[in-house]
């Protein structure tokens, strides 16, 4: 569990003397299809890295947290760049309780332990409870949870090789990322609220079944944030983990063949009952003056079907990931468009695929001539065998790095425009 | 490995070094392994009850023989997302306990890792919390001192006890080593290697 309670208590404290001693309030009415930030049944950590040979390099780190009084079991998912999931486990968060998992960690093999046991219930929580199929681990420190002390060897080198695009023996010498060859493992998290221990992942048939009661639970409970520390570059920047509500009553996450979260893992049929994520963004970007390096913009894209692994030195064939269109604004209203679809500039200009895979960071030089102004994102267009949607919709999220080396980062969420309830394929700039 | 051999490394690389005979001593190190108690999962403190882990070295007989005892040293290799929880205490065969390392910054150092030598004596600084990682790095100088441990090689078996004693942080132990320095003069050096 981290510290969050108690570095936080006497703020907690603070805040609730200025409103004249009320008690902690219910969670706001959350509301589908809004992706506003409260607590959820899913949270997606965009984007993560992990330098594995420079411990100063890029490394992630992320916290969840338990906004409801009774505890919750939380299962989170690490997958890779193109999509491949390769490991699970399960945190147990008591009730109002938080648990930090760091990449960095993880990664060396030393998995987050958690448990009912680990201290007592806080006065604002119900008693810890077990959740079924949580094997008593072998330290009576951490009973209850099944995850190990740490992993094996053969562990380790599989998840740092499945995550840098290298071969991996557990994938019988298959790839399952992108070959950057630089060393630093990437990906990005789901946390799903879970019902019971389980070493499934999410893409696993039976995980989902609508109504929560399958391995995942539609409680909206969790909220979090990750951190992304760079301390060779004296920066780091903290983001809210995106909240992903479910209902089974919403239309939008209710009715088959709706594009729910995980509809490309359960045939579209809506059984995640989770709500999709946008497909049309906007949001600022800096590149002049003090803003060194400038700004950067992280991309999740969904991956529309199930991934696995493939031949090293291929790439599946839905890479390089396209998009409808993106444009950069200047300050002065002048658009310059990337890659749009089907209009002016004709001929087209050979197409361009800043952020060709299911998650990345992309320096918003890349994308914009300008100095500084903002970025309109149209990331539809579904590559060939989407189950998810044949609309040509394909949802995803985008938020956005200002930062300045040595001085100070932040990460904001883009503005969300649109989704695939909307049906909307924008074309702009023109 | 034996302390023959690494006398004998090192030597080489003082003679390389343009060492001239003349009367001085040789300080050659024997480093004892944590062999498979490393690495080694740092339980985070469980309610009322510190979390805490224990690595093991076996100092055989034999060492510093022909020589002098030197003193001791520890190698330790830690990696842990907030060090200020962390203490450690290195205990003797005969008990005796020697505490290396407090909660830095009175526990609230955020810092990640500990890549150190812990000495006694010139060279050595008090540990920092450092910004980067390893936030803790280099030759520290222990909490209390290596020299209660006492002026003779102790044989048999050593420990080392890593306590969390705070909520939040994880980590491990990942390697560590009991080292021991034999002082040796140098007519024992010229001897060994048939100078003379």
């Amino acid at each position: 569990m981290n510290k969050l309670p108690n570095t936080f208590g006497g703020c907690l404290l603070g805040v609730l003397v200025m409103l004249g001693g009320t008690t902690v309030s219910p969670p706001v009415q959350a509301a589908i299809g809004a992706l506003d930030r409260v607590p959820a049944a899913t949270l997606l950590l965009p984007y993560f890295e992990v330098d594995l040979a420079d411990a100063n390099g890029p490394q992630t780190r992320f916290t969840v947290v338990n906004a409801s009084a009774n505890p919750a079991l939380a299962h989170a998912t690490l997958w890779t760049d193109t999509g491949v999931p390769t490991f699970a486990l399960d945190l147990y968060v008591g009730g109002r309780g938080s648990v930090e998992v760091d990449l960095r960690q993880l990664f060396a093999g030393v998995v987050p332990q958690t448990s009912p046991g680990a201290f007592a219930a806080g006065p604002d929580s119900t008693p810890h409870v077990a959740f079924p199929s949580c094997p008593l681990a072998a330290s009576a420190l951490y009973a209850g949870m099944p995850a190990p002390a740490r992993f094996s060897n053969a562990q380790i080198a599989h998840l740092r090789a499945a995550h840098t695009g290298l071969a991996s023996a557990a994938f019988g010498n298959m790839c399952s990322a992108a070959p950057h060859g630089d060393g630093i493992a990437r990906g990005y998290v789901t946390i799903d609220v879970v019902n019971s221990c389980t070493s499934n992942f999410p893409s696993d048939s039976g995980y989902f079944i609508s109504g929560g009661t399958g391995k995942a639970s539609n409680r909206n409970v969790l909220f979090g944030q990750y951190t992304t520390l760079e301390r060779g570059d004296r920066v780091t920047a903290a983001s809210p983990l995106v909240s992903i509500e479910a209902s089974n009553t919403d239309p939008i996450t209710s009715v088959a063949g709706s594009y729910t979260f995980y509809a490309a893992f359960v045939g579209a049929s809506a059984a995640d009952n989770r709500e999709p994520l946008g497909t049309h963004w906007q949001a600022r970007y800096i590149d002049v003056g003090f803003f060194d390096p400038g700004s950067q913009f992280v991309i999740w894209r969904d991956p529309g079907f199930p991934h696995a692994p493939f031949v090293c030195g291929s790439l599946p064939t839905d890479f390089p990931r396209q998009q409808a269109e993106i444009v950069a604004f200047d300050e002065s209203e002048n658009p310059s468009v990337l890659d749009s679809g089907n209009v002016y500039p004709n001929p087209q200009p050979p197409p361009t695929s800043p952020a060709p895979w299911m998650t990345q960071r992309v320096d918003a030089v890349v994308m914009s001539p300008f100095a500084s102004g903002f970025m309109f994102f149209n990331l539809n267009t579904a590559p060939p065998g989407t189950v998810a949607s044949t609309t040509g919709q394909m949802q995803s999220y985008v938020g956005v790095r200002q930062r300045l080396n040595g001085t100070f980062g932040a990460e904001l969420p883009a503005t969300y425009l649109y989704g695939p309830q909307d049906n909307m394929s924008m074309i702009i700039g023109y | 490995m034996s302390p023959i051999r690494i006398f004998r490394g090192l030597s080489l690389v003082m003679l390389l070094g343009g060492a001239t005979g003349t009367a001085s001593a040789w300080t050659p190190e024997t480093s004892i392994g944590c062999g498979a108690s490393c690495p080694a999962r740092i339980p985070d403190r469980n309610g009322a009850t510190n979390g805490q882990v224990s690595i093991n070295f076996t100092v055989p007989g034999g060492l510093c023989a022909g020589g002098t005892f030197a003193g001791y040293a520890v190698d330790v290799d830690i990696l842990h997302s907030h060090i200020g929880d962390l203490s450690a205490t290195l205990v003797s065969p005969s008990v005796q306990t020697v505490q290396l390392l407090n909660p830095l910054s009175g526990g609230v150092c955020a810092g990640d890792d500990i890549n150190s030598r812990f000495r006694d004596g010139t060279g050595s600084s008090t540990a920092v919390c450092g910004n980067f990682i390893p936030a803790v790095a280099g030759v520290i100088t222990p909490a209390s001192s290596l020299s209660a441990l006492g002026s003779t090689v102790a044989t048999g078996a050593w420990h080392i006890t890593v306590t969390d004693s705070s909520h939040g942080g994880d980590g491990q132990i990942t390697d560590a080593a009991l080292v021991i320095r034999c002082s040796y003069s140098d007519e024992i050096f010229f001897s060994g290697f048939g100078f003379d």
